[in-house]
């Protein structure tokens, strides 16, 4: 079975591009994985066009949560091998890793396990790469360099967002830190074609050593009760992200509104206009109102008690 | 009373909440376009947005704003 790693950082469109490629038919019959650090899942929300999904939350595949995605795998291999020769055997596996995770370590579990090494061929480690925030996160993050270093195929996202001598620098970057991988554009997940840097210097990135990094960036759960409504969380977000956009770096979570059930996303500091997700929904055990918050630089009960503050219900202790 | 104008006067209230914290007022009529920020010494500005609204509280308190500072949490 081929496997197909879909990596890159926290924000940069994994699931949007996902979802594109399996509306387009690609990874036609596939079985898709999707991996959150988070315990609320979110992204399968989306992918709603792949036939067959499971998802691994609460725990990123490359660390915490490694041994319950070979188990994972485990499972699609001896459920292919019962398989009798006249039906149809599963060919690919596609595995959205969480924005947490780094690609090369899953590769690695996967050739030291004395099964998967067997049944599962790594076929391709794809790496999105967000064009607005990929610059800043490889200044200062050692997993944003890990992931790159990783990658066989970088997708580019975000290109219609962001300023094209910025894309071309990032290329030119990119480029030398991962000589030889291929380099495509995709705009909402369509495709899109890349500025040329053949004349364009590479940024020069200062070593960062392990010791000296901050803290490490953590999942956090915020419930958005009855309490709260729609209008203060919304004064609130924007409140945390003016102050604290370098420190949060993502935020997603479903909320029911008057509108409906919306879906919020924010990526540091830019926030996307939310979605109207469908009212029919087949997965009775999907939490709403539940907000993922992934940052640092916090405890995760000041989210709480700063939201009930601004919504102006009594802090419980 | 449109949901609109219930979503706006609601705004005005928990920004005023926010910020009289950093020794501001907010004033949202909601007959004309933007938020109002007043000090308490008279200094006025209308903001478009949430957004423009914490730089500029920020610019006429003199204070960094953030929802997560232990002052305001505590």
């Amino acid at each position: 079975m081929r496997l197909s790693i879909l990596g890159g950082y926290l924000g940069s469109g994994k699931t949007t591009w996902l979802r594109h490629q399996l509306h387009e038919g690609r990874f036609k019959d596939g079985f898709v994985i999707v991996n959150e650090a988070a315990e609320t899942p979110v992204d399968d929300a989306l992918l709603q066009n792949a036939t067959k999904l499971a998802v691994l939350a609460g725990g990123c595949a490359c660390c915490t949560g490694k041994a319950a995605l070979l188990a994972c795998l485990r499972q699609l291999c001896d459920e292919r091998s019962k398989s009798t020769s006249d039906t149809a055997r599963l060919q690919q596996i596609v595995l959205e890793t969480s924005g947490l995770a780094d690609p090369a370590l899953i590769v690695e579990a996967i050739r030291n396990d004395p099964v998967l090494v067997h049944h599962i061929v790594v076929s391709e480690v794809l790496v999105m790469v967000d064009a607005l925030h990929a610059m800043a996160q490889l200044h200062s993050e050692v997993l944003g360099r890990r992931q790159i270093e990783s990658a066989d195929c970088f997708m580019i996202s975000k290109l219609d967002e962001a300023n094209d001598n910025e894309v071309r620098k990032l290329l030119a970057t990119l480029q030398h830190l991962n000589p030889g991988s291929v380099m495509l554009g995709t705009i909402k997940g369509s495709q899109a074609s890349l500025p040329g840097f053949a004349d364009v210097e590479p940024e020069i990135l200062h070593g960062l050593s392990e010791g000296t990094q901050q803290a490490p960036i953590f999942p956090a759960r915020i419930i958005v009760d009855e309490t709260i409504d729609w209008v203060a969380f919304s004064v609130w977000l924007s409140a945390l992200l003016h102050a604290r956009g370098n420190d949060v770096v993502r935020v997603k979570g479903v909320v029911r509104t008057p509108a409906g059930r919306l879906l919020i996303q924010s990526v540091r500091k830019v926030v996307q206009s939310p979605e109207i997700l469908p009212e029919q929904d087949n997965r009775p055990d999907r939490e709403d109102n539940v907000i993922v918050v992934i940052g640092r630089g916090y405890q995760a009960s000041d989210l709480t008690r700063s939201l009930r503050r601004f919504a102006g219900v009594p802090i419980s202790s | 009373m449109g949901d609109r104008l219930r979503c706006r006067f609601r705004c005005a209230e928990i920004l005023l909440r926010v910020l009289t914290v950093y020794g501001l007022k907010v004033h949202d009529g909601g007959l004309v376009p933007g938020i109002q920020l007043s000090t308490l010494t008279g200094d006025q500005a209308i903001v478009r947005d949430l957004a423009e609204v914490w730089i500029v509280a920020e610019r006429m308190s003199g204070k960094t704003i953030d929802p997560l500072d232990p002052c305001f949490i505590g």
